[in-house]
């Protein structure tokens, strides 16, 4: 996985990267919001890490540049201008994330897998969290290394957990992509699919109701 | 003297008074000499009448007294009448001998005032010839009246001027007091403009104000307008600093962060874990100034405010925090009545919510990290739309309610936090017109409450003028 690190803090641009690298990706980094500019025009990338104040061309340019040129390349921003006029900007121009300064490594590489998960959520890889695995067009879970048997509703409501992991997932979310024209999902047939996948993962990953919001997946284990 | 309608009444009563009390006083006077000299003129007539009486029997001169009364502006029953009638020879013919005669060398008729058995008098002296058959002489007539009637008549006057002059007083008093009112109006609608302004209304008076005040109004607008720009400066000052920080808290956390990973030594590895949770801790904090110096509610447009539906708002905030609620071992749960729209700021609605929950979150355990449910309430409350974040941590004390929303305060210094959260969610709360409300018993949580002003549809917020 190729991944393209905007950042003129050299400090910060080496630390992500060096993470990024650690975590399986291939990592570029940019110090320029021109250059950066022209880099995409050339090259593809799995995902772009993009600061906004840039020198030469500022970040939300670059992302709309990119967006005109149809190109969907996950973009996360990281950025010193964290107040929500910001994120609400950034993320209508199109970026998948944001993520203000000062952040963790690790919430940035958490967020950049995920946004390279949600990406590829039709790829060829497993997806995982903690005890769980769900490979590729496969009708069976692993759960802690053993194949669990998944009804087809069941296997794309854990699918649609898996990929959106970490994040709350609204009822209606998952109404909305499970239901067809011919085939209309109601909300107790959501929540019966939750309950049954529930006992399927037992301990393996922690998947909450979340009253009144939705459900969550994680791998559990809270921190203390 | 503070009060300016006591002013105006002063200075316009106290010359009425004195206008006033003058003209009893002239009054008085001239009513005095008015009855005096009607009532001597009487007096003067009944003593000529008397003339008419005398008649002479044998050369003697006798005075018939039947059917003789002395009439006078004051017999009416009330005043009591002497006299004393003598020839030139001092023979009295008829009256009381004791009544005093006038002082020597006076002019006749002479006028005075003398007193007898008991009674104040006044007294006419006149003396006139009499020709009666073989007889001619002078006659000297006395009559004397008491005062009582005259003095009666004049106090009776005065009472009546005084009643009178007492009633246009009054009147002239009243009518000042309502010219008054009238004349302040302006000032009062003033008054009542600043009064019903939002709290964070800080633009200037626009309402069409009488030339008399248009320099005060202008004072306070001018006022307004160095409050505005002052807690602009700050606000602007407090942004930059915290921007200006935030870089290097990045850098130093990453670095941090990427040392400690890549150091095998534990003995270093603390102390650089230690500096990444500071650094975590440091850059909580600038961020957290950066959003007070962005609500601080005097600068909130309140024209620019648009309705926002609260359980929408409390919904993305949930969501938001959901997973970072989770990780920490809590659960989060929304329960959502219908609370309608109130008029407001969205992001800072957001911001407001973000930080209460993230205020049970961090500090619900006391010190230790709570372990338990954060419940978000949408509802309402007496009609108003509200919300509500509560949880089943250690609570807060009553002494320290109150002390919440104070910057930087902190229930216990242990726990991790910026001290702002609440701090920014009143400043918010206070930039939407809405009040809150902590409720807690110890041991058993905090419940924090926040009622929106109920919302009238055709009500535009803020600056209502004055009046």
């Amino acid at each position: 996985m190729k991944a393209l690190v905007v950042e003129d803090n050299p400090n910060l641009a080496t630390s992500i990267a060096t993470f990024l690298t650690e975590a399986g990706f291939r990592v570029e980094t940019c110090d320029d919001g021109q250059a950066a500019e022209q880099w995409l025009r050339h090259l593809s990338f799995d995902l772009i890490l993009l600061d906004l104040g840039l020198p030469n061309l500022d970040g939300i340019h670059v992302l709309r540049r990119l967006r005109a040129r149809q190109d969907k390349t996950p973009v996360l921003i990281i950025s010193a201008r964290d107040d929500l006029d910001q994120r609400v900007l950034g993320l209508e121009e199109g970026a998948d994330d944001y993520l203000g300064k000062p952040f963790s490594l690790v919430e940035v590489v958490a967020r950049a897998k995920a946004l390279v998960r949600r990406a590829k959520q039709f790829g060829e890889n497993s997806l995982q969290c903690g005890g769980l695995e769900l490979p590729p067009d496969s009708p069976t879970v692993l759960v802690d290394g053993e194949a669990v048997a998944l009804h087809r509703r069941e296997r794309e409501v854990l699918e649609y957990l898996l990929i959106n992991q970490g994040r709350l997932v609204s009822k209606a979310q998952i109404i909305d992509r499970l239901s067809d024209l011919d085939d209309a999902i109601t909300p107790s047939a959501v929540e019966t699919y939750i309950s049954r996948l529930r006992k399927k993962i037992g301990q393996a990953a922690q998947l909450r109701t979340v009253r009144g919001l939705g459900y969550l997946l994680d791998a559990g284990e809270p921190r203390p | 003297m503070s009060s300016i309608r006591a002013r105006l009444l002063l200075w316009i009563g106290l010359p009425f008074s004195l206008v006033g009390i003058l003209t009893l006083i002239s009054s008085q006077v001239v009513l005095s000499r008015q009855i005096n000299e009607t009532f001597d003129a009487m007096l003067l007539n009944a003593a000529e009448r008397v003339e008419r009486r005398i008649h002479s029997v044998d050369g003697e001169l006798r005075i018939n007294m039947h059917y003789f009364s002395i009439s006078t502006l004051g017999s009416r029953g009330e005043g009591k009448i002497f006299y004393r009638i003598r020839d030139d020879a001092g023979n009295m013919l008829a009256g009381f001998e004791g009544l005093e005669g006038p002082p020597s060398g006076a002019a006749t008729p002479a006028f005075y005032d003398t007193y007898y058995a008991g009674n104040e008098l006044r007294a006419v002296a006149t003396s006139f010839p009499v020709v009666r058959a073989t007889r001619s002489g002078h006659i000297e007539v006395i009559v004397a009246e008491s005062t009582e009637a005259r003095d009666g008549l004049i106090n009776d006057f005065l009472l009546t001027l005084s009643g009178l002059t007492a009633v246009g007083g009054l009147l002239a008093v009243s009518i000042a007091l309502l010219a008054i009112h009238q004349g302040l109006a302006p000032l009062r609608a003033i008054s009542r403009g600043l009064r019903q302004r939002s709290p964070n209304d800080l633009e200037p008076i626009a309402t069409q104000v009488p030339r008399e005040v248009t320099t005060l109004v202008a004072s306070i607008n001018g006022l307004m307008a160095r409050m505005r720009q002052g807690i602009r400066n700050t606000q602007q000052f407090n942004a930059d600093v915290s921007h200006q920080l935030r870089t290097p808290v990045s850098e130093i956390r990453a670095l941090a962060e990427l040392t400690a990973r890549r150091c095998a030594d534990p003995a270093l590895r603390r102390p650089l874990e230690e500096i990444e949770r500071i650094a975590e801790q440091a850059g909580y904090t600038v961020q957290q100034l950066l959003t007070l110096a962005k609500t601080r509610h005097e600068l909130v447009d309140t024209q620019a405010l648009v309705p926002v539906a609260l359980g929408e708002v409390c919904r993305e905030a949930c969501a938001e925090a959901a997973a970072r609620i989770y990780q920490r071992g809590q659960e989060l749960e929304l329960i959502e009545q219908q609370a309608g729209e109130v008029l407001g700021d969205p992001v800072r609605l957001r911001w407001l919510m973000q930080n209460l929950i993230e205020n049970a979150s961090q500090h619900a355990g006391g010190e230790t990290p709570y372990r338990g449910p954060i419940r978000v309430r949408v509802f309402q409350r007496e009609g108003a739309p509200a919300l509500s974040v509560a949880d089943d941590g250690v609570g807060v004390a009553a002494d320290d309610l109150a002390r919440l929303t104070e910057r930087f305060y902190r229930a216990s210094p242990a726990t991790p936090g910026s001290g702002l959260g609440l701090a920014i969610v009143d400043e918010v709360a206070r930039a939407h017109g809405a009040r809150l409300d902590f409720a807690s018993t110890p041991g058993q949580g905090l419940t924090v409450s926040v009622v929106f002003a109920p919302r009238r549809d055709a009500d535009a917020p803020g600056r209502s003028a004055a009046g």
